[in-house]
């Protein structure tokens, strides 16, 4: 075989497992689209996705419930993410020495490839019955667990972003900042954070996503109870979320029924969501690039 | 990288779950379908695979839905079943479906033990029925300490909750207002029950320990009360295959049916139904 022809196949091979990526992204939203269109078809788009009950076996099929939880479990978990994540990025990137460095980042990678059972293990636990008794609830098992157990489990996630993103902030700044008498506080606080905000935002965007989509450790601990808790922001109750409701339901589901489409109808709503997340990450990412021209 | 894989985890799952139920059989014969049937399915397999060597069965979860798929499709060749086919299925594939009985399962209703020991030890279908609708909500009401009663329930879909619902809600499509947590197992309902001192829930006899065994309609679960058919809420368990079964997955089906078979049932907790 010539030199050249042997290039061109390897180039080709290359280009055919470069374009299974998309083609199994693609694939993956014709199947749930295609999946899914007999229950926005039969229930109505509107009632489905705004419905203000989620009673499967007696085919009421309305998703407002779980995406109130969703929002919720999310909302609350970021806040607790953000609140540890990003200062411990800010200190790993701007006043860790060389030797806790060197204990902190190891300790943070462990913590990332920690499975999500385990998290759900100790989450059913501790945490559950550590809830129990503290605020005198019949059960633990909470959107507040669930908020909890997730935004602990993505802090590695964020804190990796966000320091990369302060790291790329570049050196000439600081010292620019520090020469003109600024302190280092003041250099972190008024020079490094708004230079690195939209790789922050962009960690903090894709985290969203991490959060929303986990499935093992949340179907533990929210109570699976896809009903809207009174008062609807009562976040000691439990609720249900769209990874939960789909993981639970999905194995006894008879195949072609009314209910099995509107999982594949949740699936869909929750790949859009993650879709959008992504995709709004990725353009703010392109936005630092152009502004520090990497 | 690792943020696309998590992402997109639930979906590679399902994904990589095709894959592993499409694996093609060969003179094998392949069971799929109910996780409460499952460890019954295994044991027989176990005992059949070794007391001969012509047919290598094997088996796969998945739940009742799947393995009712996996046979209409092809996939496998025998499905394990804790419900009957419903109608939607019977209208998605055709009515070819032959069912086999392969054993009785009790669904008991327990409480926590400190319940069951403050005199809670017996309930009738209205007092049941109550709990679960959210009318009583404090175990005062029915002769308990003045706690307030946790109601715990299996997720839909699920077999012992369809026979639950049917048979003490009257209605397998009841909507149980007074549940508070939904749980995907029967080993996730025990744990909360007795992990909690003010909770009822419902779940499979070979996995009631350590809790209170309720008396519904002042009859104790049990292999006898179950088998005299003095409890009612005792249900069916079922194999079955799309069209007359093959010659291999009739023997199998012979040999769960036959008595060594039915002594394993016993052995996992089930009643045997021949």
């Amino acid at each position: 075989m010539s030199r050249k022809s042997r290039d061109r196949v390897i180039e080709s091979v290359l280009f055919v497992a470069a374009i299974t990526s998309i083609l199994i992204t693609v694939l993956i939203f014709y199947f749930l689209i295609h999946e899914s269109l007999p229950a926005f078809r039969d229930v109505g788009v509107v009632d489905l996705i705004f419905g203000p009950k989620w009673h499967s076996a007696g085919n009421i099929f309305g998703m407002s419930p779980i995406i109130a939880g969703s929002i919720m479990v999310t909302l609350l978990a970021l806040f607790i993410n953000i609140s540890v994540g990003v200062p411990l990025a800010i200190y790993l990137a701007e006043l860790a020495g060389p030797r806790s460095r060197s204990v902190l980042k190891p300790a943070i990678e462990l913590l990332a490839g920690v499975p999500s059972i385990v998290y759900g293990f100790l989450g059913v636990l501790i945490l559950v019955a550590y809830l129990e008794s503290s605020f005198q609830m019949m059960t633990g098992r909470s959107i507040l667990a669930g908020s909890i157990l997730l935004g602990i489990m993505f802090i590695p996630a964020i804190t990796t972003i966000c320091e990369d993103a302060l790291q790329a902030v570049p050196n000439e700044f600081k010292e620019g900042s520090l020469a003109l008498g600024a302190t280092h506080w003041q250099t972190v606080r008024y020079v490094t954070l708004p230079a690195a905000s939209s790789g922050i935002i962009a960690a903090i965007v894709l985290n969203i996503g991490n959060i929303i989509g986990e499935t093992m450790a949340a179907l533990l601990v929210v109570g699976n109870l896809p009903r809207h808790p009174k008062p609807i922001f009562d976040v000691f109750d439990p609720g249900a979320i769209f990874t939960s409701v789909i993981a639970g339901e999905m194995g006894e589901v008879p195949h072609g029924s009314l209910h099995y489409h509107s999982l594949f109808a949740v699936g869909l709503m929750l790949l859009v969501i993650v879709t959008v997340l992504n995709i709004s990450a990725d353009l703010i990412r392109s936005r630092i690039k152009k502004k520090f021209g990497e | 990288m690792c943020d696309c894989m998590r992402r997109d985890k639930l979906l590679a799952s399902i994904v990589l779950a095709v894959f592993l139920i499409a694996a093609p059989a060969s003179a094998a014969v392949t069971l799929s379908g109910s996780t409460t049937v499952m460890p019954l399915g295994e044991r027989c397999a176990e005992e059949f695979n070794d007391a001969q060597s012509e047919i290598e069965v094997s088996v796969t979860g998945g739940g009742s839905g799947v393995g009712i798929k996996n046979i209409a499709e092809g996939i496998s060749d025998i499905a394990m079943a804790s419900r009957q086919v419903k109608d939607a299925e019977k209208e998605t594939y055709g009515d070819d479906f032959v069912e086999f009985l392969i054993a009785y399962d009790a669904v008991c209703i327990a409480v926590s033990q400190e319940i069951y020991d403050a005199g809670v030890t017996e309930l009738s279908q209205d007092d049941v029925a109550a709990i679960y609708n959210g009318e009583i909500t404090n175990w005062e009401d029915v002769g308990g300490p003045d706690e307030e009663i946790y109601v715990l329930a299996r997720l839909a879909g699920s077999g012992t909750r369809d026979t639950f619902n049917k048979m003490v809600m009257e209605s397998d499509e009841a909507e149980t207002l007074g549940v508070r947590t939904y749980h995907g197992s029967n080993a996730e309902i025990k744990s909360t029950i007795t992990g909690s001192d003010k909770a009822i829930g419902y779940l499979g006899l070979s996995y009631v320990h350590d809790m209170g065994v309720i008396s519904y309609e002042g009859v104790e679960p049990s292999a006898e009360t179950m088998q005299d058919g003095s409890y009612p809420l005792a249900r069916a368990l079922y194999m079955y295959t799309f069209g007359e079964p093959g010659e291999d997955a009739q023997t199998f089906l012979d040999f769960v049916m036959s008595e060594d078979g039915q002594t394993v049932a016993e052995d996992e907790g089930f009643v045997p139904a021949y």
